[in-house]
């Protein structure tokens, strides 16, 4: 009974707790805000004219949005302990989905809703793999994402979809900008607003946790965890899909292997992100967090014109450092 | 204790960047800016350049005819590559091979030399007269070369720095015969700037066979336009996903005099435009090498200034036809390409028709060749 | 016997900080001798083996001698839980307890399975020694694992223990069992066996030795020895000073939840009444299914079948049950129950969150509110409501648990095993905690494997055999003595 008051009965008023409120601002609670300030200070001592400008802010934000749309749609699944593999490939079918239809002279709202029922479809596809058929769902949705990148390859023969057409209407959702931010920046953040509402203010989101935390005791206490899961499934295809919608639109052309780059960087930034804030669980301020820390030291290293292996270096060095300065979920004294 | 270690911690992560950024110092490129008159003559003789080569050429560089008849019922090997664009040489290699009545073998790698190894291994059983690869280092395959010089299989090395010899039978799209398209790039920067350009080259030495095009690209803007800034940065080949747009903005905020942009490879501009839009940098402009249809939508819309394509039509039907004149025993011609020419917003309309859904350099020139061989 | 005794225990002592797991117990076990050890949950026999195995230390002044020069080489175990990797063959499994046969750092695949086959001879059991124990029946693991204590020991003098080889056995392969045990034997090995069924223990063992609350109660011979004996001496005759609930009888009030024909693994159709304020036990020994029946009524076993009511609502199959406002407390606290890594405020209200709903959000106020009052009611201490789960005592994560179940404002309570794994103070708050709620009306059921929990709370106790009920216990029917003879009556069938 290690933390146990000597209190004899009711529990002390909720306002007074274990950990003083500051300790929310420690470094063991936010080390990648920590590792980020030390970024910005050491790029703005390098490069005091280039480095702490507006342009730099926006160019991390502008530049990332999609990483971090991608990161966000890890969020949730991941909360309840299911992997989504298949979201960089539902991101490419998405918009190689979008594109096509807005090549074959489709309205673009119309061919993004293709797009959007495309990715929502490969969502229940998963729901149905990995809630229905009980198959591993790091396993089954590496496979739903090979089945999805085949018929990509199937469809477009491996071709880059584009078309002037893509210069109209469709190149607005990832290129219109409000006061030098671009849509994907403001999406990002407004999807990481509903994330956080959802997972830290409705009753669903409080199941989801606890899904993700013990699905036995989840079931025990009235939880229908198949169901949590399944939604979690769709909720990361969307996301994805809306954000290979967004790549599509920035790069005015459907590739078939667009959104396989963002596997990784997505899942670096959301498990950096479930040790900062919330510790230990998965949410969408953190991996917001982490987002802007990797892409604030990549640009300065492309400011700095750096050697072509730094990024990668820095990005491994700076994984371990915000990990280290959060400390490691340590495992605690379960009974005193 | 928690104090120590929290410092510890703070103290390695510290450390660890700094030596990182330290990194970053090391490899900072040198721009080589020499303000001074503008030099008319140079200008001139770009401009002369690009009215030249703003035409299509007409004419394949080989029009000796076969001149002998082709036996039938023959097979090429064409190890194929996980991009793109080895689909489409596919379709197009698979259409003239027919034509000789023959048949096209086409083995999927996935790029990785084990995969390489396999297709080559293929090829020694499959007996072919002519086996055709792209860019695979020659390591991979050497130990196959002794059993493929006993099959008489006709080896043709496409874009890579193989040299002929020691088992490679042909060699074509190599980085000499690359080098012109860095050449043009250069004059089309000096023609469109009048001679005031500030330009930045980013090359990908993964890219072996594009490795002279960048000490092209230099040299001509040197003789052009001396008083023109130049600077080079590479970038490696696994930033070719996503991370190419925001590595070219830092540089070119970094560098905000420097105002166009040549790739050594059209791929690199893919959302380029939208970031350098984004980032409020509209008024720079690229110029690239290689072609294909978002380069061509880039240039209609006026998101990319031009392109030097690469003539990958003649140069897979080249090497077809050095196996061909191999079988039939007529006399090898020089390996040479087209000419190159630079598509803008002017003549991008002339990139239809496509063979295979790829542009050829020279209009028609998989008719062309296939009448080279059908001459008796 | 003139021979010198394998085992010899001399004045074993063992403190634990706050108890006396031991108090100076002698224990002699022959050569060639079936000497089997009882007692209840809490006796020491386990502490006992524990020591044997070296897993502690006994307190100084105990004298442990195992006869011959080798000592603890002498010794060899089969636990309850076998210690066979399932994933693994037979040939695989004593590979690993021996040593693998090899020549040049190959394993002899095909010498070791004949000596696998070699020693598996002698047990009688028809098992592919080339497939995964996990296709192999209980009784012939427990064989395999039997056979790999015994591997390698040549002449097959020593002693072997065996702890509760049978508790998942079902009748008849216990018998078979029993004839591998007397077979073990009658190669010259000494067995100690510990067991609770006292049949068992009858029909095989030649002394039996007794220990009640840490100490020795005696060492008798199996013979002219019965059951009832047995269970007397096991029991005792002094009074339980433990807290009784005392709650008055409740069969003539109406019924708040009303079962029948429960099917399940272990269950065998059952069907069962229980009424409003009435905390009915359910007792049986391992695999009667009294553990499983909580788990179906509360609709968390795939596959069950049967019909549950509550007092008001249509009958529904155990497959929907758990739809109805039946909350469990799992016995199983760690895997079950607690949900590590949030606090005790959300592990309060895990199951009732649709009450604290306001519009679209969750209200955080009234959240706080019914944590307040819950952790007063239960009396839970911790350093405030957000304090991870983790941190709490067991005993106050169970009280935790059993407020998420009292939270949900229920007719019935299921609860297994409620003071497992809980410090004596909390055991008793905790029971007193059940008694308040059932004078207020609440049904509550209750099973355990602690006899403990059901002599302190119930007005009537159901004892399962072999998935049915085989008997029914009232008022002062409901003793230690009592319960046990019932268990073990079931096991006689």
């Amino acid at each position: 009974m290690t933390l146990q008051t000597e209190r004899p009965a009711a529990l002390p008023s909720p306002r007074t707790r274990s950990t003083p409120r500051w300790a929310a601002l420690g470094p063991r609670n936010i080390g990648a805000v920590y590792v980020l300030g030390l970024i910005v200070v050491l790029f703005t001592i390098y490069l005091p004219v280039t480095y702490p400008t507006l342009a730099t802010v926006k160019q991390v934000a502008n530049g990332y949005s999609i990483t971090a749309m991608a990161a966000l749609a890890l969020v949730v699944p991941l909360a309840t302990r299911t992997f989504d593999l298949s979201f960089a490939y539902v991101m490419t079918l998405s918009g190689v989905t979008a594109a096509h239809f807005v090549v074959a002279g489709v309205h673009p709202v119309l061919a993004m809703g293709l797009g959007m029922l495309a990715a929502l479809l490969i969502g229940a596809l998963n729901g149905l793999v990995v809630v229905g058929m009980r198959i591993d769902s790091f396993i089954g949705t590496l496979a739903t994402g090979s089945l999805v990148q085949a018929s990509i390859i199937f469809f477009t023969n491996d071709q880059i979809v584009s078309g002037v057409e893509l210069a109209g209407g469709f190149a607005q959702l990832a290129q219109v900008q409000f006061g030098g931010f671009t849509g994907p920046a403001v999406y990002a953040v407004v999807l990481a607003a509903l994330l956080w509402y959802l997972l830290e203010h409705t009753v669903t989101g409080r199941r989801i946790y606890a899904v993700g935390f013990n699905p036995d005791a989840a079931r025990l206490a009235s939880i229908r965890v198949d169901r949590i899961r399944f939604g979690a499934l769709i909720v990361s295809s969307a996301i994805a899909g809306f954000a290979g919608l967004c790549l599509a639109s920035s790069l005015s052309a459907g590739s078939p292997t667009a959104g396989t780059a963002y596997l990784l960087p997505a899942f670096a930034a959301v498990f950096v992100g479930a040790t900062q804030l919330r510790a230990g669980r998965f949410n969408a301020w953190g991996t917001l967090i982490a987002v802007v820390m990797l892409g604030a030291g990549t640009v300065g290293l492309s400011l700095a014109a750096a050697p072509n292996y730094a990024a990668d270096m820095f990005t491994g060095v700076v994984l371990i450092g915000a990990l280290a300065a959060t400390g490691l979920q340590r495992r605690r004294v379960r009974r005193g | 204790m928690r104090r120590t270690t929290l410092l510890g911690r703070a103290t390695s992560a510290m450390t660890a960047i700094v030596c990182v950024l330290a990194l970053g110092a090391c490899g900072a490129g040198e721009q080589t800016t020499e303000s001074g008159p503008v030099d008319e003559a140079g200008v001139q003789q770009a401009r002369d350049m690009i009215a030249e080569h703003t035409t299509r050429p007409t004419e394949l560089n080989v029009t000796e005819p076969v001149g002998r008849p082709i036996p039938p019922g023959k097979s090429v090997d064409f190890i194929s590559c996980a991009a793109a664009d080895c689909n489409q040489i596919a379709g197009f290699l698979q259409d003239s091979v027919e034509k000789l009545g023959w048949t096209l073998n086409v083995i999927n790698t996935d790029g990785s030399p084990e995969s390489q190894q396999q297709a080559f291994a293929q090829v020694v059983r499959n007996k072919s007269v002519g086996a055709i690869y792209i860019a695979i280092d020659r390591t991979v395959y050497e130990r196959y070369l002794p059993e493929l010089q006993a099959n008489g299989t006709w080896l043709v090395s496409a874009c890579s720095d193989d040299e002929v010899g020691d088992g490679v039978d042909y060699t074509i799209c190599t980085p000499d015969q690359q080098k012109a398209a860095g050449e043009l790039m250069a004059a089309y920067l000096v023609e469109e700037s009048g001679g005031t350009a500030n330009a930045v080259y980013f090359n990908v030495p993964a890219f072996v066979n594009l490795s002279k095009m960048q000490d092209e690209f230099l040299a001509t803007m040197q003789r052009l336009c001396a008083s023109c800034g130049t600077d080079t940065q590479d970038i490696p080949v696994t930033a070719l996903g996503n991370a190419v747009p925001q590595q070219i903005v830092g540089y070119l905020r970094a560098h905000p005099e420097v105002d166009h942009v040549a790739l050594s490879i059209d791929s690199l501009a893919a959302g380029l435009p939208a970031a350098l839009k984004a980032a409020g940098l509209d008024h720079v402009k690229i110029v690239g090498e290689g072609g294909g249809d978002t380069t061509w939508q880039y240039i209609r819309t006026g998101d990319q200034l031009a392109s030097v394509p690469s003539p990958f039509v003649e140069t897979y039907l080249a090497g077809l036809d050095s196996i061909v004149r191999n079988v039939t025993g007529a006399p090898q011609v020089p390996s040479e390409l087209p000419r190159f020419w630079v598509v803008t917003p002017d003549n991008v309309d002339q990139t239809d028709p496509k063979v295979n859904g790829a542009t050829p350099v020279v209009a028609g020139s998989d008719t062309m060749f296939q009448q080279l061989w059908e001459g008796n | 016997m003139h021979a010198p005794p394998v085992l010899e225990i001399r004045d074993l002592t063992k403190t634990f900080p706050g108890t006396t797991a031991l108090d100076a117990v002698d224990l002699d076990v022959a050569d060639g001798e079936i000497h089997a050890l009882v007692g209840q949950n809490g006796s020491g026999k386990s502490t006992l083996i524990k020591i044997l195995a070296g897993y502690h230390d006994p307190d100084p002044g105990s004298v442990v001698t195992l006869s011959g020069a080798s000592g603890r080489e002498r010794l060899r175990f089969v636990h309850q839980d076998l210690g066979l990797f399932l994933e693994l063959s037979a040939v695989d499994n004593l590979a690993l307890r021996s040593e693998f046969l090899t020549r040049a750092g190959r394993i002899r695949w095909a010498a070791q399975t004949e000596r696998t086959l070699e020693l598996l001879a002698d047990f009688a059991v028809d098992l592919d020694v080339r497939a995964p124990l996990s296709s192999a029946t209980p009784v012939q693991r427990t064989v395999v694992a039997i056979a790999a204590a015994l591997a390698g020991w040549e002449g097959g003098a020593g002693l072997l223990v065996l702890d509760e080889p049978t508790a998942v056995l079902p009748p008849a392969e216990a018998e078979h069992l029993l004839e591998i045990v007397r077979g073990v034997r009658a190669r010259g090995t000494s067995i100690l066996y510990v067991s609770h069924r006292l049949d068992e223990v009858l029909a095989v063992a030649d002394r039996v030795t007794v220990l009640r609350a840490g100490r020795l109660v005696a060492t008798r011979p199996t013979r002219g020895l019965d059951a009832g004996a047995l269970a007397s001496l096991m029991a005792g005759d002094e009074v339980d000073a433990g807290y009784r609930a005392g709650l008055p009888p409740a069969v003539h009030r109406p019924v708040a939840l009303a079962a029948r024909d429960l099917r399940a693994r272990y269950l065998d159709g059952v069907g069962l009444e229980l009424h409003e304020g009435e905390v009915l036990g359910i007792a049986g020994l391992p695999g009667s299914g009294s553990t499983e029946l909580a788990h179906v009524l509360a609709g968390a076993v795939p596959h069950a079948t049967g019909e549950v009511r509550l007092h008001g609502s249509p009958p529904t199959p155990v497959s929907r049950a758990g739809r109805l406002n039946l909350p469990l407390v799992p016995s199983d606290r760690l895997r079950e129950a607690v949900l590590p890594g949030m606090s005790v405020a959300e592990n309060l209200t895990i199951s009732v969150l649709d009450r604290l709903r306001a519009g679209p959000s969750l209200s955080r106020t009234r959240e706080r509110r019914l944590v307040e009052r819950w952790t007063a009611d239960v009396r839970v201490k911790a350093a405030g409501p957000m304090a991870g789960i983790t941190t709490l005592s067991g005993g106050n994560q169970q009280k935790v648990v059993l407020a998420r179940a009292l939270a949900r404002e229920p007719a019935v309570l299921l609860l297994c095993d409620p003071s497992a794994g809980v410090d004596p103070a909390a055991r008793q708050a905790i029971h007193e905690l059940v008694a308040e709620r059932a004078r207020a009306g609440l049904a509550v059921l209750v099973t355990s494997a602690d006899p403990g929990d059901l002599l302190a709370l119930c007005t009537r106790v159901l004892v399962l055999g072999n998935g049915r009920i085989v008997r029914e216990l009232t008022g002062t029917d409901i003793t230690e003595h009592g319960l046990l003879r019932a268990m073990e009556e079931t096991d006689q069938r």
